[in-house]
Order: C-alpha cells, then sequence, then structure tokens
C-alpha cells in the first residue's frame, strides 16, 4: 500500500513536469541545433548535430549585452523604486 | 442622574477638547506623512482611470487629438452592435472562466502531489515555479516553435506514433488556436497554484487528519471537509488574483495569434488596443476599456461570493 502510494506519487510528478518541463527542453536543445538540422525535423538529433554556433552568433552579431544591461537597469530601477514609493 | 450627567459631560468634555485636538494634530501630522504617497497613487492610478472614463464619452481621436467634442452613450451603443466587441467579450469571459476553474483544480492535483514528503521533493518543489519565472514572450515563442506545421515537436510527436492525419498548423487552426492560448495560461499559471496551495496544505494541522482517519473518513472526505475548507483563503486570493490577470491578459494573445485566426482569438484587450492604437478611435476604445473595467469588477465580485459563500458552510 505504501510502495503503491509512493510509486504513483512519482508517476504524477513525473507526467506533471514532463508537461511543464518539455517545452522548455526542447527549446534548450534546438538551441544547440543549427537550422538545417532542426529543418530535417528528427526528433532525437545526433550528437554530432549539436553546434555552439547559434550562441556564437547571439553575442558576435547582436549586441546582446546591451540588452542584458538595459534588462538589468530597468529590473533594478524598478525594484528600487517599488520599495521606495512602497514603503513611503 | 440628570445632575450627575450634567457634571460629568463638563469635564469630559474639558478632557475630550484637549484630547481631539491632541488628536487632530497627530492626525495632521500623519496624513502629511500619507500625502506624496497619496498623491502618487492619485495622480498615477486615479487620474488616468477617470480621464479613460470621460474620454469614452467623447469621439477624440488619435488624428486629431484637439478636436474631440461629448457624443454622450454614442460609443457604448456602437460598441454593443459591434459583433466583433461582443466575440471578443465572450472569448474574454469564456478564457478567464474555464483558465481559472482548470487552474484551481490542477492546482490543488500538484498540491496534493508536492505536498507528499517522499525522497526527492525538494527538487521538484524548486524547480516548480520554472514556467512562472519565464518571461511571457519566451514562453510565447516556445509555443509557437512547438506547433510549427512542419518541424513543431507536437507534429514531430504525432507523426512519429503513426498519427501524421492529425498534424496541422495549430495557431492556425480557429478552434485550437483558442485552446492553445488557455494551455499556455495553465502551463504558466498552475505550478504558481501548486505552489500556493501546498504551502496551505501545510499550514493544516495533521491531527485533523489522524482525527479523520480514526473516526473513518475516506480520503475523498478528508479532501472535502478538511483541505478544502482549510485551503479557503488561499484559493480566494489565487481566483481573485488570476480573474484579473487572464482578463486583462494581452501579451498571451496579441504575441501569439494577435487575435486571429478570423478572430478567433480576439479578446477585450486585443481588441480595445487595435480600436485605439490601429483605428485611432480614442473615445471608442475608452468605452470598451470602461466596459471591461466593469467587467473585472463584477467577475471579482462573482467569484469572492462564490468562494465565499462556498467557505461559510
Amino acid at each position: 500500500m505504501r510502495h503503491l502510494q509512493l510509486f504513483f506519487t512519482y508517476v504524477g510528478l513525473f507526467v506533471t513536469y514532463a508537461v511543464l518541463l518539455l517545452p522548455i527542453g526542447w527549446l534548450v536543445i534546438s538551441s544547440f541545433r543549427s537550422n538545417d538540422s532542426i529543418q530535417t525535423g528528427k526528433l532525437f538529433p545526433g550528437i554530432s548535430e549539436l553546434t555552439l554556433a547559434n550562441y556564437v552568433e547571439v553575442f558576435a552579431i547582436n549586441n546582446v549585452f546591451i540588452f542584458l544591461l538595459n534588462s538589468v537597469v530597468i529590473a533594478t530601477s524598478v525594484m528600487v523604486l517599488v520599495v521606495l514609493f512602497g514603503s513611503l | 442622574m440628570h445632575q450627575a450627567s450634567d457634571q460629568i459631560p463638563n469635564m469630559t468634555t474639558g478632557l475630550m477638547v484637549r484630547s481631539r485636538s491632541a488628536d487632530v494634530r497627530h492626525a495632521a501630522f500623519g496624513y502629511a506623512l500619507l500625502a506624496p504617497a497619496i498623491c502618487i497613487i492619485l495622480g498615477l492610478n486615479l487620474y488616468p482611470t477617470i480621464s479613460g472614463i470621460f474620454t469614452s464619452f467623447t469621439d477624440q481621436s488619435l488624428l486629431n487629438p484637439n478636436a474631440w467634442r461629448a457624443v454622450g452613450w454614442q460609443n457604448y451603443q456602437r460598441l454593443l452592435t459591434d459583433p466583433l466587441f461582443r466575440i471578443s467579450f465572450l472569448h474574454s469571459v469564456l478564457l478567464t472562466f474555464s483558465a481559472v476553474i482548470l487552474q484551481v483544480i490542477l492546482g490543488l492535483g500538484m498540491a496534493h502531489l508536492l505536498v507528499r514528503k517522499v525522497p526527492g521533493i525538494h527538487w521538484f518543489r524548486s524547480v516548480a515555479m520554472v514556467t512562472w519565472v519565464l518571461p511571457i514572450i519566451t514562453a510565447v515563442v516556445i509555443f509557437r516553435f512547438l506547433t510549427l506545421p512542419n518541424i513543431g515537436l507536437i507534429n514531430l510527436i504525432l507523426t512519429a506514433f503513426g498519427f501524421g492525419s492529425l498534424t496541422r498548423n495549430w495557431f492556425g487552426d480557429p478552434t485550437f488556436a483558442f485552446l492553445l492560448i488557455l494551455v499556455m495560461h495553465l502551463w504558466r499559471n498552475v505550478p504558481f497554484y501548486g505552489i500556493a496551495f501546498m504551502a496551505a496544505m501545510q499550514a493544516i494541522p495533521s491531527d485533523l487528519y489522524e482525527a479523520a482517519t480514526i473516526d473513518g473518513a475516506s480520503s475523498w472526505n478528508r479532501f472535502w471537509h478538511i483541505t478544502l475548507p482549510n485551503l479557503r483563503y488561499i484559493i480566494l486570493v489565487m481566483v481573485v488574483l488570476h480573474v484579473t490577470f487572464t482578463l486583462n491578459n494581452f501579451d498571451f494573445v496579441y504575441l501569439s495569434t494577435g487575435g486571429g485566426p478570423v478572430d478567433a482569438t480576439e479578446v477585450l484587450a486585443t481588441y480595445i488596443y487595435k480600436q485605439a492604437w490601429s483605428g485611432y478611435m480614442l473615445g471608442y476604445a475608452s468605452a470598451g476599456g470602461v466596459i471591461m473595467l466593469v467587467t473585472l469588477v463584477l467577475l471579482v465580485i462573482l467569484s469572492r461570493r462564490l468562494i465565499g459563500g462556498f467557505a461559510e458552510k
């Protein structure tokens, strides 16, 4: 009885988290695949297909650091101002 | 009796006047401290709301914002006869009801799993909020990527298991586009419900359950008569919050479908946005906003009544 309960708890947890995390996992895996590899429509890409080229491209071509800095500046100032005005 | 009561007021009024003036000074100081916050709240919340309500009775247009005239209830009459507005209104209410009800049910289920003290549960608890902290645009990009017609994960899995005939462009299909908006809401919000309900369930004294078990209560009875009544406040808070979030939700719909295909996912927020910034009709859009505000207030009151009434049991 106890073991059965444990079993069903884990089944429920794994099903729930599969639904929650699979989309994010698919995004992460796809971030390591080239456009051509994604276009083949394979569910499980071979190890040789994985590449860091996308990350290189993001940091080399776009001003990602500026975007990150913008986000950090906005987040920090919003947090400080909300705490300030919230505590008035 | 009368004499006594004549004398005492003299004394008491003397005392009262003094203490009242002190009170006034005290209160004035308090109001002075509150003044900046009140000014900010009035300026940032109340003024835009009132000016929005005011605009809803004018024919102000973005093309020439300074030339406006009062048109009375005309905007509201036009809104109520606009079939697209009715559809968006229906979609908004339908989405809010189905999303919030499903979120409460699924959240209770998830809380029941998370509250178990099984080995490794801390891992599950700590990653639970990951969909909640994800930016909405990221969530939308993920779902659009999953539902692409040729290379989306959903279609790939369907094909792999031999259901190739079911594959479609999910966001391009009027029925499924709306369901996907609902699924995105669930995917993002259910873990939040799960964590909140789990925290509230941990606060329920375990002797209640022990006593019920000794009395021979089934697990369903324990849930219905112990867990649910003890969760009523957190349920109320979550429902009121998410009725607001869902009815006001603009980003999920606008970023994923933009209200399409053929208005199948048009909700009030996107409809109003389009009237204001694509149709240039500020007065008309404001009238829509006022109707949205009234709807929201009514829905919040309704959910308070429903859950409050349930809590009285």
